[in-house]
């Protein structure tokens, strides 16, 4: 990304921020609003002032690419998995959830390299050793609870 | 109807769920799992805890209201929290979402100031504030809390022109009071037990004595018509089956009446007082109503 | 102090030193697992020991607090992901330190700094809890008000690079923080009408989200087959005491000192100490641009204080009953539960207890070391398994970790909508660490506000008078002053070294790296 770019989209990330908390003040009142309005009045000025380095930046020309390259087909990926991770463990519940989650994205995700039954059986014993893992360390020795599905 | 009628025949035949609205380690919790090793002794099934703290408690009192009424999950809850949220929060929850089971701790509000304090009496106390309008500093833990309640009880009943500041518990209460912040601190005795050392407590807001602190004479007995309290109790969700809720009663009441139960308690600091469901039941209406009052007097209530 | 001889002799029980073994094990593993914190790895034991005499049962929970609060800097250098929220500064220098293949150098500055800390912090316990305990006590609102801003101060320097970006991440942090039931009016505030966040944003999901669920996002998208290199080299040990000994003896000893001040304040704990503790040393230091960049000072400076924080919450905690930390406050429910009050006389009428819990304190951070360095060879076997498969553990982790804080989906979403925000922010340059402290200090700050608000009545009507009645809260005025200051003062040192008015530094420094 750009720097240009960069600074341009924080900004309008702080203002829709912004926006969108000063749209919720609607009812609030007296002490309850003066500590977020502040808040909400200086995130405009900020966002406004930043968008216009941005472009200023642009203008000028001294904009340099700075970063590394990003897999973006990845990082799409386990966001859309962890989503559907998250709204499974309610249905589903916590380890049935895991399972699934875990051995789909190990096999999504996985590195090439050997075939597909190689991959398989690496993704299945991972998920196999990571759910154990979780099921002893914390169900059974420390009691930490676990989301309850519909289901199970 | 045979499958159910068979089923509470021999309730509870599996582990109980029991709703905590406060985190594990506090002092709902302590006294909750002080109960749980005598509900062991009369019981075959266990207590599983679950701790949905949050919002002052209102969490986990919306989670037994809203909770199957299957007679496997209960919880712990305390007024007037369950009266307040309601009203000024918008809680998940009304009074009449609960089936009380029965009171277990009365925990009498105090009036406490620091050892070294000028003022040795609550006549003092309200005799300074009013020669010295907005000087004195009172302590409460709050906004809309018991605390408050009591507060502004008396606001309405005395004249009574003081300086309240809000803490958002009793540790930060405590500590306001034993650092100067507040001169005198409206708190609770369970917590104003835990640094006793340093602060006196000059009356208590209760009907009686109480047995922790038996010197201390009620706010009453000093001439101040004022009773002030945060009560414990248990409760099932409503619609629970009359079998069920009955066989809760009882067990907490062989639990309540038993005298190591009652040594325990009191080695930990906590005021036991029970009172069964029903009585409960009548005094969280009357309440509800008090409280109603308080509020749109202070202007609190839209 | 005529209890100090059988309090020594307690600890040689067999069954004392299992506890503080095991205790200490356990810990460092809740500490390092992204999700876990201390709070829970020690409320988790509080049931425990109520079948333990209540002497075992404090040294257990001990050594459970020291061993999560120095376990979280584990994760925090291997995969840039605090273990627990004590250790985010450690990530600033621990995680670049494993990026240049010497995750070794990190971990064992880490656990050598936090033994060094943890000692400190038992040495004021012992001999100087009655006073400080005083000391604390003079933190109200307006002082509390103030350490807050100051705190939040330091984000001028964390982000020298752009300044207003900074500030933008930490205001969205605090504006963040207003979720849920207003601290003055006790009214619900921005729920969105969503019911449940009445509770509020819990810190600790949205740190496990900014900070771990948004590394996960950034590591996958790497092209990297494995999270880091790791070249370790015979003699890091001796290199890392070498540097402990030598150039950061004052680091040490002034970063301990913060971590202490700071856990005896009710309110304030390790999570702020630690950045204080980072931001001084980086403050004072000849050539601040080297840190951030994987210097052994950043993460001796973050974990010395946050270990030090543990007997500074203690004091407050056994002298008055009043908790300087949240795992205090599970200790402190833990005597009560056992029929101990706590008060100055914890020292002569318990006296043995309240001995043989502190020096266990000593005890367990020598024994954190032996333990601490087999703990931390094993964890560095994690740089060998495949950055996917690593990647993918962490989410399931994050997930069962903030369900289990208060056992709510709603704490499960956050680290997700957290982990988004805080990806995106990386990507953009607004500055996440600015962000969470935004998250810690925004309630605090609200509610102390509110205080001096209400106090004023009694001193004039005026919020002014209230701050300046108070000499800790000008000091503290003073300090933000200078905080603030600092960025140009920076700039202006630099410009000076630039233009050779100043002897020439020796490059030397940015070597170890």
């Amino acid at each position: 990304m750009r720097s240009s770019v960069a600074d341009i989209a924080s900004g309008l990330a702080v203002l829709a921020v912004a926006g969108v908390f000063h749209a919720q003040s609607g009812d609030l009142e007296g002490v309850s609003l003066l500590f977020p309005r502040m808040l909400i009045i200086f995130m405009t000025v900020g966002g406004i002032l930043v968008c216009v380095q941005g472009l200023l930046k642009r203008r000028k020309g001294e904009d340099a690419p700075h970063d590394e390259p990003v897999a973006v087909g990845r990082v799409v990926m386990i966001s859309a998995g962890a989503i559907a991770y998250v709204l499974c463990i309610p249905l589903l519940g916590f380890y049935p959830a895991s399972v699934i989650y875990l051995f789909s994205m190990a096999m999504v995700l996985g590195d090439a390299g050997g075939g597909t039954r190689r991959k398989a059986l690496a993704s299945a014993a991972f998920t196999v050793v990571l759910c154990l893992f979780v099921w002893i360390g914390f169900a059974m020795l420390l009691g930490v609870p676990t989301p309850e599905g519909m289901l199970f | 109807m045979k499958v159910r009628f068979l089923a509470y025949a021999k309730y509870p035949d599996k582990p109980i769920n029991m709703i905590i609205a406060f985190t594990a380690g506090g002092s709902s919790d302590v006294q909750a799992r002080i109960m749980q090793k005598y509900w062991n002794k009369y019981s075959d099934q266990q207590w599983v805890f679950v701790y949905k703290p949050g919002a002052g408690g209102a969490i986990g009192f919306g989670e037994i209201a809203n909770a199957r009424p299957d007679g496997y999950t209960i919880g712990g809850i305390n007024v007037p929290h369950i009266v307040l949220q309601p009203m000024v929060q918008k809680a998940m929850f009304s009074t009449d979402s609960f089936a009380y089971i029965c009171q277990v701790v009365n925990d009498p509000q105090a009036v406490v100031v620091r050892n070294d304090s000028k003022l040795k009496s609550v006549k003092d106390v309200f005799e300074f504030a009013k020669a010295n309008p907005g000087k004195l500093k009172v302590g409460l833990v709050g906004p809309n809390s018991g605390h408050h309640l009591m507060f502004l009880d008396v606001k309405g009943k005395f004249d009574f022109p003081v300086t309240e500041v809000f803490y958002k518990g009793a540790a930060d209460q405590n500590a306001a009071l034993l650092g100067g912040e507040i001169d005198v601190m409206f708190g609770n005795l369970n917590d104003v037990m835990r640094s006793l050392e340093e602060m006196t407590v000059l009356g208590l807001a209760a009907e009686k004595r109480n047995d922790f602190l038996p010197d201390v004479a009620t706010l009453r007995e000093q001439g101040f018509d004022v009773v002030s309290d945060i009560r414990r109790a248990f409760v099932a969700p409503k619609g629970v089956d009359k079998a069920q809720l009955d066989y809760l009663r009882e067990t907490f009441k062989k639990i309540c009446d038993d005298p190591e139960y009652i040594s325990d308690m009191k080695k930990a600091g906590q005021p036991t007082e029970y009172m069964d469901g029903d009585a409960f039941a009548a005094y969280v209406r009357t309440q509800n109503e008090f409280a109603r009052n308080m509020l749109q007097k202070a202007g609190l209530l839209k | 102090m005529e209890f100090i001889g059988p309090a020594i002799g307690h600890l040689f029980e067999p069954l004392n030193i299992l506890l503080m073994v095991a205790g200490l094990t356990g810990g460092i593993i809740v500490g390092a697992l992204p999700g876990l914190t201390a709070t829970m790895g020690v409320a988790l034991m509080v049931p425990a020991t109520f079948a333990m005499d209540a002497t075992s049962g404090l040294i257990m929970l001990g050594a459970i607090y020291a061993g999560a609060i120095y376990g979280g800097a584990n994760s925090a250098c291997l995969i840039c992901t605090p273990g627990t929220p004590s250790s985010v500064a450690t990530t600033f220098d621990g995680w670049p330190l494993c990026q240049a293949g010497r995750a070794d150098i990190g971990l064992i500055t880490s656990l050598l700094s936090s033994v060094f800390g943890g000692i400190v912090g038992t040495v004021f316990l012992l001999f100087l809890a009655a006073p400080l305990a005083r000391f604390a006590l003079q933190f109200g609102g307006p002082e509390n008000f103030w350490l807050c801003i100051f705190g939040l101060s330091t984000i001028a320097v964390m982000s020298s690079g752009n300044m207003v970006k900074g500030l933008l991440s930490g205001a969205m942090g605090l504006l963040v923080s207003t979720v849920g039931i207003d601290p003055n009016a006790g009214v619900p505030r921005f729920t969105f009408g969503y019911y449940p966040l009445v509770q509020g944003i819990e810190v600790i999901p949205a740190m496990i989200g900014l900070f771990s669920f948004s590394q996960v996002l950034y590591l996958i998208g790497s092209y990297k087959p494995f999270i880091a290199e790791y070249r370790p080299a015979p003699g890091a040990f001796r290199e890392v005491v070498r540097a402990l000994v030598g150039r950061c003896k004052v680091i040490l000893m002034r970063s301990s000192i913060i971590g202490t001040i700071v856990g005896m304040l009710p309110g304030a704990g390790g999570e702020i100490a630690s950045i204080i503790a980072y931001n001084e040393s980086k403050r004072w230091d000849k050539n601040p641009e080297r840190y951030g960049k994987g210097v052994i000072e950043g993460v001796a400076a973050s974990e010395s204080a946050n270990n030090a924080v543990i007997g500074g919450s203690l004091i407050p905690m056994l002298t008055l009953g009043i908790p300087g930390s949240a795992v205090a406050a599970v200790i402190l429910g833990a005597l009560l539960a056992k029929g101990i009050q706590p008060g100055f006389k914890v020292f002569t009428a318990t006296g043995d207890l309240a001995y043989t819990f502190i020096m266990s304190q000593f005890a367990v951070n020598l024994l954190m070391i032996p333990i601490g360095l087999v703990l931390a060879r094993m964890m560095t076997k994690l740089l060998s398994i495949r950055l996917t498969f690593v990647a993918i553990a962490i989410v399931v982790l994050s997930v069962i970790g903030s369900y289990a804080i208060r056992n709510s989906m709603l704490d499960v979403w956050i680290v997700i909508v957290f982990g988004f925000l805080g990806y995106f922010s990386g990507r953009v340059g607004l500055d996440t660490g600015a962000m969470a402290l935004g998250i810690i200090l925004g309630p605090m700050i609200e509610e102390n506000l509110g205080k001096c608000v209400h106090l004023s009545k009694a001193s004039g009507g005026s919020v002014i008078n209230v701050f300046l009645e108070s000499p800790i809260a000008i000091l503290l005025i003073l300090l933000t002053l200078l905080s603030l200051a600092t960025p140009f003062l920076l700039d202006w040192k630099r410009k000076r070294r630039d233009c050779g008015c100043d002897v020439p530094q020796p490059k030397e420094d940015s070597t170890h790296a």
